[in-house]
């Protein structure tokens, strides 16, 4: 139901017209479809002649097949939002074929709690597709206790508003920061000079574009080469400011910057820190924990969530994260935060089953309610903690420092803010009790929202709200699924702790980071120990008509009973086309419940050329869902698709494999990138201290890994630390399928003083450019090496000899050409870094 | 319906900011006519065409062309409508999704609206055409073609630049939305390389209540 009340009689009026005539060409559509169906011998062709594709599809996702001019003519003939069985009455009386059919598959969600069969699953499924992982991997870990949808029927009840449509200012963010008021400028820190970079000899554009506003051009105070004018709509071109900031704490501009590159530093995210997250829709089976960094203390805490006792949420919270040494982190969360999520959760699949959300209209005052909380910033710091995970196995205080003030900015922009809210953040920053002094950049950027804010013109706020529809909404998706995930640790049984943290020790992030989302469903060696057996059937065949892979899966036969307790396994099959393990690889069947001889006859598709998929190995593995816990390995099977006869259609039996537990296995080979650097002392210093440019001349690389198919997208992007503002960061264009990329592209950073040469690190990334989240190839990083920065002990500045030796060259052979090849490496982010 | 029988109904949805011509569009597409008055969208509207789809595949199926009805959703740009907008994105096969290419945040929301259509739609990966209207005015060009069309690139949909008001591309447009529908209607049903009588559900990847409810009834639709 959606609330209406806002329109007026005549729009109404309008509006009912035109459903009216919805209304009547619908009808004559039901007539032809009765009239196909009586006529139509082709099954398959009466399925989509009728459209019942499109309605199939389309209830698998919403779970009904109500029509958006049903809910609007019902919203209107009720002024009053009606409850949603009230509107499963209504709907129920139709049952015509294009309208409804819903009595088979409407479910109330008074009743959906009670249904066992709703797998929880395809509900948080169905909101991932386009949700970063960082997102997922900010909101998985906060809030454990939160009751499971599935079992707590009588929540789902709960109308309450759902804070959805919180608007983000991601882009106006950005000039937040940027419009900073000197003097906060100042108290954040020592910055001492900008760099200029200019001169890009390529187009460094690269995919950052898309959501630059006219509000966020970089204007920077500092610069007085900078007049907001020039960068005002340009911010794109090659010329633009970058502020190099060898203070930590200063970094914040960074951070901010974020939301406009979303898809893709949610790569990095996912990548760096928080690989499992990406896959978070379905993989209950992969370790949540794992990316964590902590499993120890997860698994145990977790554990005792079990036991539901009422703290027991801050506790496990407590725990997941020991090296958070800022006492943000440990911050309680309120019952209120608790609720508040829940809402936001439940609210989230009520108005998913309802596909419309009354709570709009009354938004306003719960978000106001809601950023007036005290507790507020909690929240972000929870989010920042969780996404803090990855790192934890660094417990360096100046580290821990650079991450939260790194991470603090981007929870605010990422989660919380929005613009109604601004007064009530005015408010809460005026009584803030941290003083003025303190240096967090949390507090930095939280003051200057206020004041930035007052750059904003009124209509231009409104623009704003009006044009951020959904990026709320994403999140509270993500919300969603995750606590899905959330749920599973209170039932997790102890007996998998003991694995789980293992692994999760074992896997630094070193070594995890490289891997994307569901190869910890490939690699890890926690499957929830049960044993395997069985067989599955199933047929291949590449369609060359439509240039797809079929995979029809059959059944499965005498599969493991994954729940002994309740004598049960709910099994589904999954696949991957080997080496391809993101998420975009994934397929799966559907779950069939209380079977161990599940019969699917289902079709997974892939599309993908014939030769690609010759090199590629399919890997079709079945798992007990549970909707709680962690997804059990059920067995697998290989097949080598280079040695297949794809005349071959029938369907086979194979027997279910298990997968011997192996070590996280990273690339180990991550090929090599030739780069040349040159510094150039600029000659025509007026009186100030002289300074040079570096360039870095980004020429070649080869033998990238081929981390997806048979073909990668190659792009190198580049950074100067210890400033990690997206501004300061420069890409080379994306050169699609090759392992060999030839870039020759050359990056020019000024401002450098020849003292900035030792503190300063050139940080040279290769990426995939993947269509929604890029992957990580490999990195280097050159600079001297030292460990510290300015003073400050960084773990970026961990040049290793040879990349030193080409730096330390640079330096000494001024104004020269420097040239080496040298070997790409795993890079542990500056959690900056991956912004 | 006057104009009797069709074969399929196709149901079309432009969205996209207030202002960028979506109404303009679809009324130039149906009735080859352009109003430049600009009169806002109460809520949503429809408009409705026929045409005749012809195969393109590699098949090519040729001969008599599939009688295709098509229902072309408008919304309102408005925030204020937005709720009742998105609730018709579900009942939509395609997308148009339009931008003003004289008016940069147009194009800067294109990716919020895409979010809120992998949201609303009825699947996750819906078929869109991206649209930047306006390019008729081209001294008032605010997005160039290159980052729109890296944009699109992106998000793997074709993208065109239109005009409502001189109907360049505007029909190749929808006619391409139209393409991609008709593909996937086939792909999605396309199984007959199956023995007969083994496929019952819809072999849809996403497992669902339904799907295991509806079990026996599957059975006899396919």
């Amino acid at each position: 139901m959606i609330d209406l009340s806002y329109l007026s009689k005549e729009e109404q009026e309008v509006i009912l017209a035109v459903l009216k005539r919805d209304a009547a060409l619908k009808k004559a559509e039901e007539q032809r479809v009765k009239q196909l169906h009586k006529t139509m011998r082709d099954k398959s062709k009466l399925k989509y002649m009728s459209g019942e594709w499109f309605y199939e599809t389309k209830s698998l996702r919403h779970g009904d097949r109500i029509h958006g001019s049903d809910i609007i003519r019902a919203s209107m003939r009720q002024r009053k939002p009606m409850t949603i069985l009230e509107l499963s009455q209504i709907w129920a009386e139709k049952s015509s074929f294009v309208n409804s059919e819903n009595k088979d598959v409407f479910v109330p969600p008074e009743l959906s709690g009670l249904i066992e069969e709703q797998p929880a699953e395809t509900k948080t499924k169905r909101c991932c597709w386009f949700l970063p992982p960082s997102e997922s991997c900010i909101t998985s870990h906060t809030n454990p206790n939160t009751d499971s949808p599935d079992t707590s029927p009588s929540t789902k009840n709960i109308t309450k508003p759902v804070p959805r449509k919180r608007l983000l200012l991601y882009s106006s963010q950005n000039s937040l920061l940027d419009n900073t008021d000197p003097a906060d400028r100042q108290r954040s820190s020592v910055i001492p000079r900008g760099i200029l970079k200019h001169s890009s000899s390529s187009s460094s554009s690269g995919d950052s574009f898309p959501l630059r506003s006219p509000l966020s051009s970089p204007l920077s105070p500092q610069s007085p080469k900078s007049p907001s004018a020039e960068y005002g709509s340009l911010s794109w071109l090659d010329r633009k400011q970058v502020r190099f900031s060898p203070a930590i704490n200063a970094s914040d501009t960074a951070v901010l910057q974020d939301g406009r590159e979303l898809g893709e530093h949610g790569l990095l995210d996912q990548e760096s820190s928080s690989s499992t997250f990406s896959d978070q829709g379905e993989e209950e089976d992969t370790l949540n924990t794992i990316t964590t960094g902590n499993g120890v203390n997860n698994s145990q805490s977790y554990g005792q969530d079990t036991k539901e006792c009422p703290g027991s949420e801050a506790q496990g919270r407590h725990l997941t994260s020991p090296s958070c040494s800022s006492p943000m982190w440990n911050s309680k969360p309120t019952d209120r935060q608790r609720e508040e999520k829940l809402d936001m959760f439940l609210g989230c699949r009520q108005t998913e089953m309802r596909g419309c959300d009354e709570s709009r209209t009354q938004k306003p005052i719960d978000q106001h309610d809601y950023h007036a909380d005290p507790h507020a910033d909690q929240v972000s710091s929870l989010h920042a903690s969780a996404e803090e995970k990855g790192d934890s196995v660094d417990t360096s205080p100046v580290r821990t420092t650079a991450k939260q003030t790194n991470i603090r900015p981007m929870s605010i922009s990422k989660s919380l803010e929005d613009i109604s809210a601004l007064p009530s953040r005015e408010e809460r920053w005026k009584n803030d009790p941290r003083g003025e002094l303190n240096l967090s950049v949390h507090d930095v950027s939280a003051g200057l929202s206020p004041t930035a804010c007052s750059f904003l013109d009124p209509e231009q706020m409104k623009l704003m709200s009006m044009s951020v529809p959904a990026f709320r909404q994403q999140e509270s998706n993500g919300r969603d699924s995750d606590c899905t995930s959330d749920s599973s640790f209170q039932m997790s049984t102890p007996k998998r702790s003991t694995s789980q943290a293992n692994l999760s020790m074992s896997s630094g992030m070193a070594s995890m980071s490289s891997v994307s989302g569901s190869v910890i469903s490939i690699y890890s060696g926690d499957f929830g120990n049960v044993e395997v057996r069985g067989t599955i059937q199933f047929a291949i065949n590449y369609v060359q008509k439509l240039g797809e892979f079929h995979i029809f899966v059959v059944q499965c036969k005498d599969l493991a009973v994954a729940e002994p307790k309740r004598n049960r396994s709910d099994p589904y099959v999954k696949s991957y086309l080997l080496p391809d393990k993101t998420k975009l690889g994934k397929r799966k069947t559907c779950v069939r419940k209380k079977t161990l001889n599940p019969s699917y006859n289902e079709i997974l598709r892939y599309k993908v050329g014939i030769e690609t998929l010759k090199t590629q190995t399919l890997n079709l593995s079945v798992w007990h869902n549970d909707n709680f816990g962690r997804n059990s390995f059920l067995g697998e099977v290989d097949i080598d698709l280079s040695e297949w006869d794809f005349n071959n259609t029938q369907m086979s039996t194979y027997p279910l494999k298990g997968r011997v537990p192996s070590t996280p296995k990273p690339h180990d080979h991550r090929g090599e990138m030739r780069v040349a650097l040159r510094f150039v002392p600029q000659t025509h210093s007026k009186g100030s201290a002289k300074s040079g440019e570096v360039q870095i001349w980004v020429k070649d690389c080869k033998n990238l890994p081929i981390v997806r198919g048979v073909a990668i997208d190659p792009f190198v992007k580049c950074t100067v630390l210890p400033d990690t503002s997206r501004k300061s960061r420069q890409k080379t264009r994306v050169v699609k399928r090759t392992a060999n990329p030839v870039f020759n592209h050359t990056m020019v950073y000024d401002g450098f003083r020849p003292e900035d040469l030792r503190e300063a690190c050139v940080e040279l990334t290769v990426w995939d450019h993947d269509r929604l989240s890029n992957h990580f190839l490999g990195g280097l990083r050159l600079g001297l090496g030292l460990g510290t920065s300015y003073g400050a002990e960084v773990d970026w500045m961990d040049s290793n000899a040879t990349e030193a030796a080409l730096w330390e060259r640079m330096t000494e052979y001024q104004n020269e050409w420097v040239e080496d090849w040298l070997p790409l490496r795993m890079l542990i982010m500056a959690r900056s870094m991956s912004r | 319906m006057s104009d009797g029988e069709y074969d399929y109904l196709i149901k079309f949805l432009a969205l996209g900011d207030s202002g960028v011509g979506k109404t303009s569009f679809l009324y130039q597409y149906t009735d080859g006519k352009f109003n430049s008055k600009f009169i806002t969208t109460v809520g949503i509207d429809f408009r409705e065409k026929r045409v005749v789809y012809k195969s393109s595949g590699p098949d090519g199926t040729g001969g008599r062309g599939q009688r295709i009805h098509l229902q072309l959703w408008d919304t309102a740009g408005q925030e204020r409508f937005r709720s009742l907008t998105t609730a018709f994105f579900r009942d939509a096969m395609g997308f148009l999704l339009l931008f003003d290419l004289t008016n940069e945040q147009s194009f800067l929301n294109v990716r919020n609206w895409m979010s809120q259509l992998q949201m609303h739609a009825y699947c996750e990966n819906p078929d869109i055409v991206l649209c930047g209207n306006k390019c008729d005015l081209g001294d008032q060009r605010a997005v160039n073609e290159e980052e729109a069309r890296e944009l699109a690139e992106k998000y793997g949909i074709p993208y065109f630049e239109t005009s409502a008001a001189n109907g360049e591309n505007v029909s190749h447009a929808v006619e391409v939305l139209l393409d991609l529908i008709m593909k996937r209607m086939e792909r999605c049903v396309d199984k007959s390389w199956i023995p007969d009588g083994t496929v019952r559900s819809n072999g849809h990847s996403t497992a669902d209540l339904m799907e295991t409810q509806n079990q026996d009834k599957g059975k006899c639709a396919c």
